[in-house]
């Protein structure tokens, strides 16, 4: 895992408000260093200002439910 | 005197104490209450009631759905110590209000959170065609307990592959159905932008009797769409589908799984070649939305308690908590930009045609799989195949296909948005032509 995820580890835990057991800190760099290759792959693509986050099939939601525009 | 029901119910029970030593599919047995439903059902018979669909039908369930009276566990310790569920989820109250007869709760990958059911918690669960091998995940009890004979008919879930993968390792037919077909209320969420939830069945046509016992309308799923009960109706069209194969991403497995795909296209007629843009990218944005809302479901518990967690699961959910915010937002952006790509598939093609896994079931000494002829690590590429599918809500029969004397592999037959009918009547064709089956094991 590297250094830096395991800084940004700490440090997005304490924004957080949340603590790592120290016995896990290096599994949990390992996963961010993971996480950040995939990430840049999302991150890299071009989207238009105009997709939006929608629900993914234009069928209707439920109609009890107060929360239409949930991320599908 | 023992009645019918009653006798096949304990028949059933005396099965799974017999060969669930081995197997490990069940974390919790309920033979009190089948018995009991049996004996209700044996005296509905002899009232001369009218019969229900399942009646007197075995099921199971993966340990994430409410059962009334017993902690959901959703693969977990740390939710041992919850009390009883009050009441059933939505999709198993359906299917005893059908006449089904519950007989226990199912093994599971942590939280879901994986594609072996190695639980560190209640062990691995172990494929019926080879207990040396994997099983798969996350709903691998429900797949093997339905491979190994031991009920007729399970439920699991699917986020990122959690019924294809098993479905496919074991041999047996699975359904995800369309993202928000099924209401998912009272099953433990993971990512709840990706929860389905679905059958496992030896038949396709117990597979589409289940699904159709589980429609209905409820209001405690936000996100199921309001659409009437559609029952599924085989024989009424022979047309040749229009099927495609697809390419790219999706021929980086096995030769077995290309073999899988091509007896499966030859049979329903000969398929085009697609090749779907962008799928390692909605590969890695499921993975990101998945680690993202996971960890941010678990965080609260895993803040106090994350040593309680699977070794397994702990350190990617905390990861995933730390995911920023705009890689969410860009990846879900993304995902409603590769729905929009894949949809315009269905003007050409009825069906789209892939491998479930990349390969058969890999052993518990050898977990690697091969991956453009180059090992990688099974647990975390299982699923490599269903993720981009799932990732937008698609409906996926998932098919078995076996050579005599050879394990099972699964095919995956997507079709657009709620035609969830069509995939089970062309799944019905490969049934019938013999090009997908359960093959019968020695479990008896």
């Amino acid at each position: 895992m590297s250094e830096e995820s395991r800084r940004f580890a700490l440090e997005a835990a304490a924004m957080l408000g949340v603590r790592i057991e120290p016995s896990l800190l290096d599994g949990v760099a390992a996963n961010l260093d993971l996480l950040r290759s995939h990430a840049a792959r999302v991150m890299a693509f071009g989207l238009a200002p105009d997709v939006e986050i929608a629900p993914v099939f234009a069928s209707e939601p439920h109609p009890t439910t107060t929360a239409p525009g949930r991320p599908g | 005197m023992t009645g019918a029901t009653e006798a096949r119910i304990a028949a059933v029970l005396d099965r799974i104490g017999r060969h669930d030593g081995v197997l490990n599919c069940f974390t919790t047995i309920l033979s009190g209450q089948a018995l009991a439903a049996a004996r209700a059902q044996d005296a509905r018979d002899a009232a001369g009631e009218p019969a229900l669909p399942l009646a007197g039908v075995p099921f199971a369930v993966k340990n994430l759905f409410d059962v009334e009276g017993v902690t959901t566990l959703a693969g977990s310790k740390i939710l041992a110590d919850q009390p009883p569920a009050a009441t059933d989820a939505f999709v198993v109250r359906q299917l005893r209000r059908a006449g089904g007869i519950l007989v226990g709760c199912l093994n599971m990958d942590e939280f879901a959170y994986g594609f072996s059911t190695e639980n560190a918690h209640h062990g691995r669960t172990r494929n019926p065609h080879d207990p040396e091998r994997m099983a798969g995940g996350s709903s691998g009890g429900s797949a093997a307990a339905v491979a190994a004979g031991l009920v007729p008919l399970a439920l699991g879930s699917d986020t990122n592959g959690s019924i294809r993968v098993p479905a496919s390792l074991c041999g047996v037919f699975g359904l995800k159905p369309t993202y928000g077909r099924l209401s998912r209320a009272g099953a433990y969420p993971f990512v709840s932008s990706f929860d389905h939830v679905g059958p496992f069945a030896r038949t396709v046509r117990e597979l589409a009797l289940a699904y159709d016992c589980m429609q209905g309308d409820d209001p405690h799923d936000p996100v199921q769409c309001t659409r009437p009960i559609e029952p599924t109706v085989f024989g009424a069209d022979a047309r040749p589908p229009r099927v495609a194969r697809l390419r790219g991403w999706f021929d980086r497995g096995s030769p077995e799984a290309r073999a899988a795909v091509d007896r499966v296209a030859e049979a329903l007629g000969g398929a085009g070649d697609l090749d779907l843009p962008e799928t390692d990218r909605a590969r890695s944005a499921a993975f990101c939305i998945s680690a993202s809302e996971g960890g941010a479901l678990h965080l609260p518990r895993l803040s106090l308690r994350a040593m309680e967690y699977d070794p397994a699961t702990r350190e990617r959910l905390l990861a995933g908590a730390l995911l920023p915010a705009a890689v969410l937002v860009q990846a879900q952006r993304f995902r409603s930009w590769y729905r929009r790509q894949v949809l315009t598939a269905f003007e050409q093609y009825d069906v789209l045609l892939a491998p479930a896994t990349p390969c058969m079931a890999p052993r518990f000494d050898d977990p690697t799989i091969l991956l453009d002829d180059a090992p990688v690590p099974a647990r975390a590429n299982l699923g490599l195949f269903a993720q981009p599918i799932s990732f937008i809500g698609l409906p996926v029969v998932t098919v078995p296909v076996c050579e005599v004397g050879a394990l099972p592999i699964g095919v995956q037959l997507i079709t657009r948005p709620f035609a969830e009918a069509l995939g089970l009547q062309l799944a019905e064709r490969l049934e019938a032509v013999g090009v997908a089956g359960c093959q019968a094991l020695d479990y008896v």
